[in-house]
């Protein structure tokens, strides 16, 4: 983290932001994938969670620059972020003030069965909109989800496990507020697990070859899923 | 015949056609098999399928005989 305070038209204030990518959060992350032509007093605002107009009041825009190389320090860490596939052994939520710790490696299977078919949606649904914007062919090569899509995957996934409460769709889709205070680095990887081992949410983590031969089944498999829900009718 | 039918139309409600068929199509019965494990969901779902495809199989053999 880095903290800087800086002289406004209305006195000072204290701006901090993360500098590593294991600091930033979901969250953080997903609000700037969101923000259209982001520039580095956006970006300054969504890490310090500052308004821009508070922003904007700093006497001296150089005051700045700083915090404007970390932000492309950050950029450039971010870009490999999809390719780390370290999913944590445990991650930890804090609830009303408690800490909630969840088993994660030992425990990737998304139960119960409205956590599973909430997901298995989600998931279809971006891998659809995604071959409709590029195309079918070789789509898993250049596939990557949106945050938006991995922060409900989590939420689905998690939100028994850390609240002990029966399924409740409305209750597992609030719980997204939650799973974006993760870090960045703990959350993607869990959710990428769950869109690589798709349409099997049941399944443990695999090697790279199963994954491989896993590869070859997708296509035929989640065509016939595509249409399950209405072939069961 | 489903697709002339417009079976399409029930796409947009997702996985609650699922949840619906299951519940016999009774709203309070929805969060029960929400909170199911799942592979109980898909045993059951595998079940009416095989019922379904013994039912079509069945009908067309005494419609044959007749």
């Amino acid at each position: 983290m880095i903290e800087k305070t800086l002289k406004t038209t209305a006195g000072k204030i204290q701006v901090r932001i993360p500098t590593l990518l294991d600091e930033l959060t979901l969250g953080q992350m997903m609000a700037m994938q969101e923000k259209h032509e982001l520039d580095d007093l956006d970006a300054i605002s969504i890490l310090s969670g500052i308004s821009k107009d508070e922003l904007n009041s700093v006497k001296n825009f150089e005051d700045f620059l700083t915090f404007g190389d970390y932000v492309s320090s950050l950029a450039n860490q971010i870009r490999y972020l999809y390719n780390n596939d370290n999913i944590p052994n445990k991650v930890t939520f804090i609830l009303n003030g408690q800490k909630v710790a969840v088993n994660v490696i030992r425990n990737l299977s998304v139960e119960p069965a409205g956590a599973f078919l909430a997901t298995r949606d989600i998931i279809a649904d971006e891998i659809n909109e995604h071959i409709n914007l590029y195309g079918e062919e070789d789509w898993q090569e250049h596939f990557q989800p949106s945050l938006k899509a991995c922060c409900q995957v989590l939420a689905q996934y998690f939100f028994c496990r850390v609240t002990n409460k029966n399924y409740d769709e409305y209750g597992a889709e609030a719980f997204g507020e939650e799973v974006k205070k993760l870090r960045v680095t703990e959350a993607l990887p869990i959710a990428r697990h769950f869109f690589t081992c798709y349409p099997n949410l049941l399944k443990q983590r695999i090697g790279f070859l199963p994954r491989l031969r896993l590869q070859w089944r997708k296509r035929q498999v989640s065509r016939r899923l595509k249409s399950s829900n209405t072939l069961i009718q | 015949m489903e697709k002339k039918a417009g079976i399409q139309a029930f796409e947009k409600f997702k996985y609650i056609n699922t949840v619906n068929a299951l519940a016999g199509g009774d709203i309070t019965k929805w969060s029960v098999i929400l909170a199911m494990p799942y592979d109980r969901v898909l045993t059951k779902l595998l079940l009416n399928k095989t019922e379904a495809e013994y039912q079509r199989r069945y009908s067309e053999l005494l419609n044959a005989q007749r």
